[in-house]
């Protein structure tokens, strides 16, 4: 086929033209790519620009080392293991107990460089814990080990100097409590690991866990500081093996101050013997005497109208069965009610218990709640101890407090009853987040007449006539009750080993608080004439306990010249059987 | 197909603006929220410094060391112990209520009014004492 100049140059256009197509494809292809990859490696050259120099920036800002005062330093790798336990404050806002932030030593011994040399800088650091035990920890198999809770920030500066890449800090909680051994037995303590192992922190151990909010006790330090160091200080002078006291408002229930002597450190409580543990105040039971004869002569006088005229015959000892119930100072007389709790008399007691009879004065203890175990926030309350079968004649011995064993606690929230106008109170250690309303119960133990009358008789009791004239206060009407009782040994009671309490209430006209304090085995002194007994042991400590009361709770005096009633309610003679 | 070309452009340059405006504004969330974290930080450092300072301070004045220091200082800063004599009297029998008669002496001056005026508007009062209003 022959092929002209015309179809040629036909062709060549052609090809030309598919020719120029195809390359603006191909360049439109390649700006396409370009483009594409532009995009690309804009992105990733802004996605590196953030890493490397952005969030660089906000993470070294954000590791860059406090310099609060008080926080520690820096957390090597460290987070907050636990959460905040709440705290803890008084009735006023003082603080009992709070978290703070610490830092924890751990190692990881995979990583340890000198277990040796690191053993032995540690050990010199911390002086209680020994070279042996840290090598020993550092050289374990592990991946992790505590080597000491709670560094101080001074240590842990010196740790970081030590530059061993296998130790670490992890930050944590714990618990201080700064009115230090003054409210352990209240206020408990915790584990090393925040749970809470005594008192108000095991009693309300998941709500401060939850952190529900500030726990407010009803504890007043300074009336806690005043009621410790007076107790501490008799025991001290009678060389007493151990004290207790509890104050509480008679109005409802509320615990100022509550001392158990020995008591201990809670932040190490482990290194106090386990017997300082051990809250008198609560846990313990004991046979107070004649504290008791509050109850068995209120019972007697709100069963018996005009019994405040009765007479007792306690000329003689009084002999039933195979027992003799003899009176520690015997009068050898007849006794009117009034006199048979002002000197205090067993015969008279036991007498008028008989009167009431064993029902009626079991029925009466168990109103005031004497026979179990009180309901009480603080764990481990003790549980009283009473006569098994209970027979008629305990029920003369335990008109005047022996063959019954009950808690401080116990006795001075009965006494808040007798004295308050006869409403049942029971102790509370947690303040009530209404104000105002003081008497929380309307269960009523006595009559407000019967009240009354106890009150005049407890204030006769601290006369110049009665059994502790010590307790009396110059410028306020109180009034109370002493108790002195042999403790039991292996061989019946032990006259040389004694209980001696006082219970008092103040002012006596309109009574706001109860004060009970206890001397566990007293020895008698020359001051008091080798007497150990209440009157001259416990009862002065009421009267400095309440003399400090006046003063820090600003209490009015309420003297008798104020009240219309005072003549009534005058305990400075003993004509109540006509006045009632 | 150069306006082809020309649309996949002003797109791919359209998506490019619209992805950097994103990343800008990521960019200024996560400023915001790390300016937040940081606030929060602050706030649990000083709330942490508080209850330590709190702690202190209530260490500081528990009653022991403050009546320890009392006692110290107590001569010379002439601070006792006060007791509930310093504050109630004591008894004194019903003699200090028994009322005394107190002499009144006889005014020097005659006094203004007669008797005691009703209206007590500064105005009268004025007009009653002789004032620019008065008499």
């Amino acid at each position: 086929m022959a092929i002209n100049a015309r179809s040629l140059t036909r062709l060549s256009v052609t090809v030309t033209a598919e020719k120029g197509d195809a390359l603006h494809v191909a360049r439109s292809r390649i700006i396409i790519v370009r483009t594409v990859f532009i995009i690309l490696y804009s992105v990733v050259a802004l996605r590196l620009f953030d890493l490397m120099i952005l969030q660089a920036m906000f993470l070294q800002d954000d590791a860059a080392p406090s310099t609060i005062v008080g926080m520690p330093p820096s957390d090597v790798g460290g987070s907050v293991a636990q959460s905040v336990r709440s705290d803890i404050i008084d009735r006023n806002g003082v603080l009992l107990a709070s978290s703070l932030k610490v830092s924890s030593l751990y190692a990881d011994p995979k990583y340890i460089v000198d277990p040796q040399g690191t053993a032995k800088a540690l050990s010199s650091l911390f002086g209680d814990v020994a070279y042996d035990v840290l090598l020993s920890k550092l050289q374990k198999s592990g991946r992790f080990v505590w080597l000491k809770r709670g560094v101080t920030p001074s240590d842990q500066a010196a740790i970081l100097k030590i530059g061993d890449p296998g130790l670490g800090f992890q930050s944590e909680y714990r618990r201080v409590y700064p009115q230090g051994h003054s409210l352990a037995h209240v206020i408990g303590y915790n584990g090393i690991d925040g749970a809470g192992l005594m008192g108000l922190e095991r009693g309300f151990n998941s709500s401060l866990v939850e952190g529900a909010g500030v726990l407010r006790s009803t504890i007043d330090v300074r009336v806690q500081h005043a009621l410790l160091t007076e107790i501490q200080a008799s025991m001290s002078k009678f060389s007493a093996q151990g004290g207790a006291g509890v104050v509480m408002d008679v109005r409802n229930g509320e615990v100022l101050g509550l001392v158990s002597l020995p008591d201990f450190d809670p932040h190490a409580p482990m290194s106090f013997s386990k017997d300082t543990q051990f809250n008198r105040a609560v846990q313990g039971v004991y046979e107070l005497g004649s504290v008791f004869k509050i109850f068995s002569i209120a019972a007697f006088l709100d069963l018996n109208d005009g019994g405040l005229s009765r007479t007792f015959d306690a000329r003689e000892p009084l002999k039933r069965g195979r027992y003799m119930i003899r009176d520690f100072h015997p009068e050898k007389r007849v006794l009117t009610v009034p006199e048979v709790f002002m000197v205090s008399s067993n015969i008279g007691t036991a007498l008028v218990a008989e009167e009431i009879g064993t029902k009626g004065l079991k029925d009466f203890y168990r109103r005031l709640g004497l026979l179990s175990a009180l309901d009480i926030v603080l764990p481990a309350g003790g549980k009283p101890l009473i006569p098994r079968p209970w027979r008629d004649i305990n029920t003369l011995t335990a008109s005047y407090g022996h063959g019954i064993a009950v808690s401080p606690l116990h006795l001075v929230s009965a006494v808040s009853s007798i004295v308050n106008g006869g409403l049942k109170i029971s102790p509370r250690f947690i303040l009530a987040d209404e104000e105002g309303g003081d008497i929380v119960s309307s269960d009523r133990v006595i009559s407000e007449k019967t009240s009354a009358m106890m009150r005049s008789l407890m204030g006769m009791v601290v006369s110049e006539d009665g059994t502790a004239k010590k307790a009396a206060v110059a410028g306020m009407d109180v009034g109370g009750k002493t108790g002195t009782a042999e403790k039991p040994g292996k061989n019946g009671y032990d006259r040389k080993r004694l209980i001696s309490s006082f219970v008092g209430v103040f002012p006596i006209n309109d009574p706001q608080y109860a004060v009970f304090v206890m001397l566990d085995e007293p020895k008698g002194i020359k001051e008091s004439y080798g007497y150990a007994t209440a009157g001259w042991t416990a009862a002065p400590i009421f009267s400095k306990v309440v003399e400090r009361m006046v003063s820090i709770l600003s209490i009015s005096a309420n003297h008798p010249h104020d009240n219309k009633d005072s003549k009534k309610r005058s305990v400075s003679n003993i004509r109540y059987k006509e006045e009632f | 197909m150069n306006t082809r070309v020309l649309v996949f452009v002003c797109l791919s340059f359209l998506s490019f603006i619209l992805a950097f405006s994103l990343f800008v504004v990521s960019q200024k969330v996560r400023s915001v929220e790390y300016s937040i974290h940081l606030v929060d930080k602050n706030v649990d450092t000083e709330k942490e410094t508080l209850r330590v300072l709190n702690a202190e301070w209530h260490y500081l004045n528990r009653p022991e060391r403050l009546e320890a220091i009392a006692k110290q200082g107590g001569d010379a800063l002439k601070m006792n112990p006060v007791h509930t004599d310093n504050i109630f009297k004591k008894d004194l029998g019903t003699s200090h209520l028994t009322p005394v008669s107190i002499p009144v002496p006889a005014p020097a001056v005659k006094p203004v009014f007669k008797k005691v005026p009703k209206d007590t508007s500064f105005d009268d009062v004025l007009e009653r004492v002789g004032g620019e209003n008065g008499n």
